[in-house]
């Protein structure tokens, strides 16, 4: 057997295997590169609470503030970052608070404050005209620099 | 015929240096690009917070996230290793060093609590040409020499590829049926995660798909979907079977994923570019034209134009 040979099968069986192997686990257990690919792949209720970061003008107008002010933008980025903060507690979503209000801060010079919030929805009602949130928490709330 | 002769000759089926220096140029070209367009998306981990580092595969040798410096270094050198890479200059070195660092820095953006989908089968392409003979031909390296014509060695990296390809989505389409079961089939449960996705990107302030938002008030569309989405997934070995079949599935997967851009503005671009998909195709017959200085360059005595 030549050693090209060689090489072939024993690259191709090691990497296979290591593509195969998520197989065997758990399903949710997520890794990189070699994964089981879990996203989208449960059971999703119609109803889901969703985290983000809203800005309140001095007119008390609302609005949500884009990934890259709590993470980066990748929006699933920053939509973990925000999960994780609200798992974490008061302090991890005060500093999270304080970094989308620093990013804010160059952006725009009237008074404003940052809050960070989870809304609860129905999430196919809401695309059918229904986009009140069910249920809304505050995690934290902070004022703008200036 | 023995079994184990017909595997060796399916698995080692010749195939032209060129079509493999192809995949190179292609698949290269695609991940340098990524790395230099996606740069501040991978050095803004170092402004994250210590608490969130979540290391999966390789990154969880370290003990906590890198120095911001050490990460702009590795995106420089994961660059500049690639363009070797690319250029297929002492590639002996360059490719296992750049499939090394690529995985590593792919690795390393994949550790802060999100595992992204879209580059693993990027990275593992480049792995499989890195430790290949990839730059036999069209590379500075193969310079003022001719490309070698069909040997297995060039045959066994392209089938490799294709194997790993096809069993990514096979195990995506595996995962939904070991989580949901046929629940994810005949469930609203796909309808209510394009509903959801869409409501997050738009609650997140980020671009939605008005098409998905459209389409979860008509839950009939959702099963026949979800369908599609497993039979493409858990069918995709079959692409291994024949030429015409791995073209079908290819067109196929490729609508998958083009559809997922229309109803949920989730991008792939690998697949999408086609270039994930780019193994199952003889590249080598595809008129590439080198720019005539390049060619001269890499090699003055053979023809411009590949057949």
């Amino acid at each position: 057997m030549t050693l090209n040979r060689v090489w072939s099968y024993g690259l191709g069986a090691a990497l296979i295997v290591a593509v195969l192997l998520p197989l065997a686990g758990d399903p949710r257990a997520d890794s990189f590169p070699f994964s089981t690919y879990p996203m989208f792949s449960g059971r999703q209720s119609s109803e889901a609470t969703i985290a983000h970061a809203v800005v309140i003008d001095a007119d008390g107008e609302r609005s949500a503030l884009p990934p890259v002010a709590v993470a980066n933008d990748e929006v699933i980025q920053a939509f973990e970052t925000l999960r994780q903060a609200v798992r974490q507690g008061p302090d991890a979503t005060a500093r999270l608070c304080a970094r989308a209000a620093d990013w804010y801060a160059g952006r725009d010079e009237g008074p404003a404050s940052v809050e960070i919030v989870s809304d609860r929805y129905d999430v196919v009602a809401y695309f059918e005209g229904d986009k009140q949130p069910i249920a809304t928490e505050v995690h934290a709330s902070c004022e703008v620099p200036r | 015929m023995t079994l184990v002769a017909r595997i060796d000759g399916w698995w080692r089926t010749p195939a032209p240096a060129k079509r493999l220096a192809v995949l190179r140029l292609l698949v290269g070209g695609f991940a340098v690009g990524y790395v230099v367009i996606r740069a501040p998306n991978f050095v803004s981990y170092a402004s994250f917070d210590d608490s969130q580092f979540a290391p999966v595969g390789i990154a969880t040798l370290l003990d906590g996230p890198l120095p911001g410096l050490v990460l702009r270094l590795l995106v420089a050198t994961t660059v500049t290793v690639g363009v070797a890479f690319l250029a297929g200059w002492r590639f002996r070195i360059s490719g296992p060093a750049f499939a090394v660092l690529l995985l590593a820095l792919m690795t390393y953006r994949n550790a802060w609590g999100q595992v992204f989908h879209t580059e693993n089968i990027l990275v593992l392409h480049v792995l499989v040409l890195g430790l290949s003979p990839a730059a036999d031909a069209l590379s500075l390296d193969s310079r003022r020499r001719d490309a070698p014509g069909e040997e297995a060695r060039y045959g066994w990296p392209i089938r490799l590829m294709c194997v790993l390809t096809v069993l990514t989505y096979f195990i995506a389409g595996e995962t939904k049926l070991r989580i949901a079961g046929l629940d994810w089939i005949t469930s609203d449960s796909l309808r209510n995660f394009v509903a959801y996705d869409n409501l997050r990107k738009i609650e997140l302030g980020d671009v939605h798909s008005p098409l998905g938002g459209m389409l979860a008030s008509h839950g009939w569309l959702f099963p026949p979907l979800a369908v599609m989405t497993l039979a493409i997934e858990l069918g995709a070995p079959l692409a291994l079977l024949s030429g015409r079949i791995a073209r079908i599935w290819a067109l196929l997967a490729w609508g998958f994923h083009a559809g997922v851009l229309a109803v949920m503005a989730i991008v792939f671009p690998y697949p999408l570019l086609g270039i994930a998909f780019a193994p199952f195709f003889p590249l080598e017959r595809v008129p590439i034209r080198l720019p005539a200085r390049l060619t001269r360059r890499l090699a003055p005595g053979s023809a411009t134009r590949l057949r």
